[in-house]
């Protein structure tokens, strides 16, 4: 008796085990790969100097980051995805307030996503690591941004 | 006797009890597969349109339904804007397209939309068949001029003069590019021509614009998006029908009552309106600037077509999420509903279940046929329930189709569908666990008795 008491239990586990697997999947855990420790760059940083186009230059406290693997908060905004995002730009804030200035183009970071990564859209701060680069990047004459990031990932903060 | 025969033996024993569960699952898949394909066909429909639409210029009013009326075909337009700004926004060195549109009437229920021949190249819109109508700014000058000679003989009327002379007519080719769906639905082929009727929506009695027929000279590649639902004109010809004018009655001068001189039309500094315009950038990080200018200004408004999407998605996807615990609950009350029915049916059962252990059952295949009997019973509701919600989204179209002007495809099939299948396995199997466990205990010696 005491030995089909275990059997039955061992069946109603293994019919748990083969049913219930298939979770697990979503659970499981590449790891990641390490990476240099990123550096954290605020927008407080990137707005420290006023930026008057043709006149003046990128300051070298800033210059310095360039090529590096930053780590920065903000809210993102993909103006022609809903969804599967290639490309953004992380902003301090979003449009929530009607008085002020609005974002100057050194208080705005164009951020691609790296290979073929996509990002998710999130309503509320994100937090993006990935290489940031900075320099006058122009088409046609036009500029297009100062500040880029080559993402990694983007994450709600 | 293999397990298969014996598992749809004990179904069809209680025939009743199967086909009632069955259907409980049934139900329950294809609410869900209804709700999954509206909800992911509506998703596809605003995000395929909303792509390169960056912002849009309008009235001032709700961003939503500025978005809605403008890249999705969709809503009443909000109001209208001077053409000056989109003369502004067409030098502004951050745009690097300004496409105006101006809609108001329909054919069929399909909407006209007065643009330019930017359009296409702007958006990514790719002809099937045919060419771009034949836009010129000289063309636009000349019909504003027109709808403003038409506007003051009207105000003339009203204030009992007649007016001085003739207005101006110019005659300007009515051409139009088509969507894909216009052309399968309505019929309409390259060289036909047609006539708009006044409004936004279809109605029995509504005013036709006989004197203003336009020709197809193009038909657009089937995108997936609202353009494949609108008409597209040459903006002149817009301006061109009867009511279309573009003077605000209220300013000064609007009651002059004397025909005006030819040359006026080209320094009029406000010549005419547009119901809004369509903006790509030459960067991003130009957006939230030039919104804020032009939000700031007394004119217009704009509005970020992505953001006004995510904003309906949130509001639309808790409804789907209140449908989609209904389903699921339904769902786990079929599977509660399945394991009491096996239940219950145990005690009939059991000589049977004897009857098999003597003849060389083990106790571990009495307890499979049971599981596999639930997963059976749920396995069948699943793929019932799959074609039901096939048909639940066909026959829901109508309605799509009148409240979206979106419809979406009920033969097609969704991976998700397959993940249901699984889950109502799943379902089966944990349903069939408690009478599974209660046939494994049936002792047989004490069921083969003879029966009294």
């Amino acid at each position: 008796m005491k030995k089909d008491k275990y059997k039955l239990t061992r069946l109603v586990l293994c019919v748990l085990v083969v049913v219930l697997s298939p979770l697990t999947v979503y659970t499981s855990s590449d790891g990641g790969q390490k990476e240099d420790r990123p550096i954290v760059l605020s927008f407080e940083v990137l707005k420290k100097w006023p930026y008057v186009e043709g006149k003046t230059q990128i300051p070298d406290f800033i210059r310095a980051l360039d090529g590096k693997i930053v780590e920065m908060t903000g809210y993102m905004m993909a103006l022609n995805t809903v969804d599967n995002i290639r490309s953004f730009i992380l902003v301090p804030f979003l449009f929530g307030c009607c008085y002020g200035q609005p974002p100057a183009v050194n208080h705005v970071v164009l951020v691609k996503m790296a290979g073929r990564k996509t990002a998710m859209y999130f309503d509320d701060v994100v937090r993006v690591r990935g290489r940031f680069h900075c320099s006058e990047e122009r088409y046609e004459g036009v500029l297009l941004s100062l500040y880029r990031v080559d993402a990694d990932e983007v994450v709600a903060k | 006797m293999n397990l298969l025969t014996i598992i749809i033996k004990n179904m069809r024993q209680r025939a009743l009890a199967t086909t009632l569960t069955t259907v409980s699952v049934a139900l329950a898949v294809a609410l869900t597969v209804a709700i999954v394909h509206i909800k992911r066909g509506m998703e596809d429909r605003f995000q395929q349109s909303t792509v390169g639409y960056e912002m849009v210029v309008g009235a001032k009013g709700s961003p939503l339904q500025l978005v809605l009326n403008t890249v999705f075909n969709l809503d009443i337009s909000p109001g209208n804007i001077p053409w000056s700004v989109v003369e502004k926004l067409r030098t502004d060195k951050r745009v690097k397209a300004a496409v105006p549109f101006s809609v108001g009437d329909n054919y069929h229920g399909f909407r006209i939309i007065g643009t330019t021949d930017e359009f296409g190249e702007a958006f990514g819109y790719r002809l099937a068949a045919g060419r771009w109508f034949n836009f010129s700014k000289d063309a636009l000058r000349d019909a504003f001029f027109e709808a403003n000679e038409r506007a003051h003989e009207r105000i003339a009327k009203e204030h009992g003069v007649e007016p001085a002379g003739p207005a101006v007519h110019y005659h300007a080719a009515s051409e139009a590019v088509i969507g894909a769906t216009v052309a399968r639905e309505t019929g309409l082929r390259m060289g036909q021509t047609f006539i708009a009727a006044h409004g936004l929506e279809a109605a029995p009695d509504a005013e036709q614009h006989t004197d203003n027929p336009w020709t197809v000279v193009g038909i657009l590649a089937a995108t997936g998006t609202a353009a494949d639902r609108g008409l597209y004109i040459n903006l002149d010809s817009f301006y061109h029908i009867e009511g279309h004018e573009v003077r605000d009655s209220t300013k000064a001068g609007a009651t002059q009552t004397g025909p005006r001189k030819a040359e006026e039309k080209d320094t009029d500094p406000d010549p005419g309106q547009v119901s809004a315009v369509a903006l790509k950038l030459k960067s991003p990080v130009y957006a939230l600037g030039l919104y804020r200018e032009i939000n700031d200004g007394a004119d217009a408004m704009a509005a970020f077509p992505a953001v006004e999407v995510r904003k309906l998605f949130s509001i639309v996807g808790n409804i789907d999420l209140i449908l989609l615990a209904q389903a699921i609950l339904i769902g786990i009350v079929a599977g509660v509903a399945i394991a009491v029915s096996i239940y219950n049916s145990m005690s009939e059962r059991r000589r049977e279940i004897a009857i098999l252990r003597a003849l060389g059952a083990r106790r571990g295949m009495i307890f499979a046929i049971v599981v596999l009997e639930a997963m059976s019973i749920c396995f069948i509701g699943a793929v019932l329930g799959i074609m039901v919600g096939h048909v639940i989204v066909a026959g829901a179209n109508t309605v799509l189709h009148r409240v979206s002007g979106f419809t979406v495809e009920p033969l097609s099939f969704q991976s998700v569908e397959l993940l249901i299948i699984a889950g109502c396995i799943v379902l089966g199997a944990l349903s069939g666990i408690g009478p599974a466990a209660r046939a494994y205990r049936t002792e047989v010696a004490e069921h083969l008795a003879p029966m009294t």
